[in-house]
């Protein structure tokens, strides 16, 4: 069952191009994150979605009715769109209370005083700010806010839940923490949740699918193991993180059961072995990605995995581990080691890449 | 409402092809929108650009207006003369004369109740911007009994604490005519510069600080300097309103044979056997040239600045503390408190219980004057239709502002800048010309229209001289209500009036309620255009005022004087004490 669909969504502000042809099928019932930097067009098309902006080209439909078409010139009001949505900023409405804004989208609807008052209740304790009903908005932090924000969005049971970055502007710790409570209650209720954010781990952490967004085209979607291990180009792959992206030649290729490929490559003064999402021919380019959390240091190089020797040049202490540059022969490679291997600037290690911990990549003729 | 139609997947060819607008615009397809922007053009033309363009025309016309005439450029040509030039120059002097020392006064006091340690802060502020909110004729009567050279108080008990004969102050000069100006622009500028002196962030002032900068050069070179831009947009408006300035050359200029380009306007309808209404026209023609050039340097200045009370954001500056010498800027500034209010009530008050002016014996009180005032049939009929033209005209001032506001801020409607370029057109016409120009376009409407010496023509009048003060205010108020909160509103269900009603209505009347009060006590005060455009029946209370103190009834001018002061004094405490409560919970 399609809750949103998007389909070859345009927006263009004269010459520039904010959205390109974006497509976009999302699933009843589920958390998709559109993930990108600032000026991504995600925001762009969260909005579009919403009604709040215009298509300039594409049509979406939520459910099965059409609520934008802009070739028919079609476009349907936000009111009538029966969607929820929480602000970057939160908009609480100032000049009520909590009860009163959570209270709004059924007092719009004309709904009767004792309807009201069960549903606005049973959110508020949905979100636990049932004590804080009487309590006018302004007096409320951020966290607290955002509860509310929430509630609002979820009182009348929208068709879809749109959110527009709406933990960044929590500190780290509640940051998380709320992340995961409303991960635990979209889950529970199971309502389809259309999300933006930059912020990586949180895409990962909350979201059935992630929708990574670049310049205002898509540049994968896929679950967020996917897009994390098996990024489809160096763009996707440059995201997260700080990956090596080492140059090497394939030397042979067979597919394996899963429908991928194993492959074998050799880069300058090393060879190893890595997995592919596509067929390369013996001889073409590939970029092989290794993450640093999966170099291992200490192993045994040997002709099964890939493996240098090196002097470790650079490492910085970050509680649960060390990032560490290691310089070898050829590459320069960031290695994350657990703090408790206590490496140190100087020592000569070995550093190893287990089965499985290398992904190729296509080399793209342009920089993504 | 339009019905917007449902369209299901599958269907073909059923798809309306209608468009909606956005966030801003009418439900029904663009028509009522632009009906809306057609009319709100049309009232906006009415109130300033005909009157404008009537005024050009009648600088041309030889004869008053509505008698059959010529055209010719006499007009023109009588204004360049010697004696014109003088009276450009004293207009110009006078103004900058009384600005600077103003700004100067304004600062020092701005300082003290914005960055020192001085006891009782805020209610020296509201002391202080007091005489800003009382009528300009009542401190220019006030004081032309205070310092009048034969019986003045002032020069009473100069001559009762040195024994002297001869009388040092006579406020009948271009020293009064400066001091009386003063009264008013000091609590004007100190509006402006004392939110300037706290929305300082305390850390650009720290950093300075940091880097080793002593207090004086942090001042210097890091506070001044930010509050620069403010200082010249402030000294610019003021400026501007001395020009335009005319109670003040009229009470104390004509007796001292001192004229500015108001007055002489002023002079050639009223003061002379034949009015000489070309004259008059051309000359506020001219004038207004003048002015349209000053504003457009001073709003080149002030683009993209909100210079009205723009709430901080919790920022505390730094205070100085000042020791044992905050006593003295605590007595400086109820000095100037003295000086600016209780002197001139307290004249009114005296004036008012004593048989004649200036002969201040025990034997010569008397409540005659109250009586005569309240029985005086002249002043209930001015002081009901002033009630009434306050009432009807804020009300409806900061509607349209609040419509025009609208327009201007939260939509993306063509049209709007024209909205408002000629919403602030009434900026740079003085009262004065204003009311020469509503003088023609009155008396030139067709023969039905009966506007012409009734009290809608100071209504019209009142409001196309408020438009720009409430759009200004309404602007800041709809500023600072983020984007977010209407589009939250419509997202969940809100249609655009629902919107309008619930979220953008409610929170910003507070600060229409403040503008309300402004425009009140901006009509209460008028007199340059009520003095043109009154008639038998339609006097306001500025105008009676005037005309018994020509008349040289001073001691009922006290009476009326001191209740129109405690008019003022009563709606500044309501909107202080009930608005300014709604407006910090928000």
């Amino acid at each position: 069952m399609v809750a949103v669909l998007v389909e070859d969504v345009s927006r263009t502000f004269g010459s520039f191009v904010a959205v390109n042809h974006v497509n976009l099928k999302i699933e009843r019932g589920e958390f998709v994150t559109l993930l990108g930097p600032s000026g991504c067009g995600k925001t762009t098309t969260l909005r579009m979605v919403a009604g709040l902006e215009q298509n300039t080209g594409g049509r979406i439909s939520i459910g099965d009715r059409v609520v934008s078409d802009a070739e028919a010139g079609y476009f349907l009001p936000p009111d009538h769109r029966h969607l929820g949505m929480v602000f970057q900023s939160y908009a609480i409405w100032p000049h009520m209370t909590v009860f009163d804004n959570v209270a709004y989208p059924l007092r719009i609807r004309r709904r009767s005083k004792a309807e009201i008052e069960q549903r606005v209740m049973a959110t508020l304790r949905l979100v636990e700010m049932d004590k804080f009903a009487e309590r006018p908005a302004p007096a409320l932090s951020g966290g607290q806010q955002q509860r509310v924000a929430i509630a609002r969005a979820l009182v009348f049971e929208p068709e879809v839940l749109l959110l527009d970055e709406p933990l960044s502007n929590l500190d780290a710790r509640l940051r998380t923490q709320m992340g995961d409570e409303f991960r635990a209650l979209q889950k529970r209720l199971g309502i389809t949740s259309l999300y933006v954010t930059h912020d990586q781990e949180e895409a990962m952490a909350l979201s059935d699918r992630v929708v990574v967004m670049q310049g205002g085209n898509i540049l994968q979607v896929g679950s967020p193991e996917e897009i994390y291990q098996r990024p489809a180009s160096r763009a996707v792959a440059a995201f997260f993180g700080s990956p090596n992206l080492l140059d090497a030649k394939v030397t042979a290729c067979a597919p394996d059961a899963g429908g991928r490929f194993n492959l074998s490559v050799a880069g300058n003064g090393w060879q190893g072995h890595a997995r592919a999402g596509e067929a390369f021919e013996v001889g073409a380019p590939v970029l092989v990605l290794v993450r640093p959390e999966n170099m291992r240091i200490g192993e045994a190089a040997n002709g099964a995995t890939m493996g240098w020797s090196g002097k470790i040049v650079h490492s910085i202490f970050r509680g649960p581990r060390n990032s560490i540059m290691v310089e070898t022969g050829g590459p320069r490679l960031n290695v994350e080691a657990p703090a408790l291997l206590g490496a140190r600037v100087g020592d000569e290690v070995r550093i190893a890449v287990p089965p499985g911990g290398a992904w190729a990549i296509r080399p793209e003729a342009a920089t993504a | 409402m339009a019905v917007i139609s449902d369209v299901r997947i599958g269907k073909d060819g059923g798809l309306t092809a209608r468009k909606s607008g956005l966030l801003g615009t009418l439900a029904a397809a663009g028509v009522g929108r632009r009906i809306g922007v057609v009319v709100l053009l049309a009232i906006l033309a009415f109130l300033t650009l005909y009157p404008l363009s009537m005024l050009f025309y009648g600088s041309l016309h030889s004869t008053p207006p509505g008698m059959a005439g010529e055209f010719n450029l006499d007009g023109y040509r009588q204004i360049v003369t010697h004696d014109n030039f003088v009276i450009l120059i004293n207009t110009i002097g006078i103004a900058f004369a009384k600005t600077i020392p103003s700004l100067g006064l304004a600062v020092f006091l701005a300082w003290i109740c914005a960055r020192t340690d001085t006891p009782a802060r805020g209610v020296l502020e509201v002391l202080i911007t007091l005489p800003f909110f009382i009528p300009p004729i009542l401190t220019a009567m006030a004081w032309g009994m205070l310092g009048n050279k034969q019986v003045g108080v002032i020069n009473m008990a100069w001559q009762w604490l040195t024994g002297s004969t001869d009388s040092p102050i006579n406020v009948y000069s271009y020293g009064g005519i400066v001091w009386h100006m003063m009264q008013y622009s000091t609590p004007f500028l100190f509006l402006f510069i004392v939110d300037s002196f706290r929305a300082m962030d305390p850390s650009l002032e720290e950093s300075s600080r940091m880097c080793g900068a002593s207090r004086f050069t942090t001042f210097r070179r890091i506070t001044f300097m930010l509050m620069m831009p403010a200082l010249v947009s402030s000294f610019m408006l003021s400026l501007i309103r001395g020009i335009e300035s005319f109670e003040s050359a009229l009470f104390f200029g004509l007796p001292a044979n001192i004229s500015v380009i108001t007055t002489e306007i002023y002079n050639a309808i009223n003061h002379r056997a034949t009015p000489a209404y070309q004259y008059a026209t051309a000359l506020s023609f001219a004038i207004m040239a003048m002015m349209f050039l000053l504003v457009i340097w001073q709003w080149r200045l002030l683009r993209g600045r909100t210079f009205v009370t723009v709430t901080g954001k919790g920022y505390a500056p730094n205070i100085t503390r000042l020791g044992p010498w905050r006593w003295v800027t605590f007595a400086f500034c109820i000095l100037f408190f003295i000086v600016t209010v209780v002197l001139p009530v307290g004249q009114l008050a005296v004036g008012s219980f004593f048989k004649f002016f200036g002969f201040y014996s025990w034997d010569m009180l008397t409540l005659d004057h109250y009586r005569d005032v309240l029985q005086n049939s002249d002043f209930w009929r001015a002081l009901s239709n002033t009630m009434l033209l306050g009432l009807m005209g804020a009300t409806a001032t900061m509607v349209l502002g609040g419509i025009v506001a609208y327009v201007t801020v939260r939509t993306r409607w063509r049209g709007r800048k024209l909205i408002d370029a000629l919403a602030w057109l009434p900026w740079m016409m003085p009262g004065m010309v204003l009311g020469v120009g509503f003088l023609w376009a009155f008396a030139m409407l067709p023969g039905p229209i009966p506007i012409y010496g009734t009290i809608w023509a100071l209504l019209l009048a009142y409001m196309a001289l408020g438009t720009p003060i409430a759009v200004r205010v309404m602007s800041s108020a709809y500023h600072q209500l983020s984007f977010d909160l209407e589009e939250c509103s419509r997202v969940h269900g809100a249609s655009w009036w629902q919107t309008l009603w619930r979220i953008l209505i409610a929170l910003a009347w507070p600060s229409f309620a403040v503008g309300w009060v402004l425009t009140f006590f901006g009509i209460m005060r008028e007199l340059s255009a009520s003095i043109l455009l009154y008639s038998v029946g339609s006097e306001v209370l500025s105008v009676t005022l005037l005309k018994l103190w020509a008349n040289g009834q001073a001691e009922q001018v006290s009476v009326i004087g001191l209740f129109m002061m405690l008019l003022v004094i009563f709606f500044r405490w309501v909107q202080l004490v009930v608005i300014k409560k709604r407006i910090s919970t928000l």
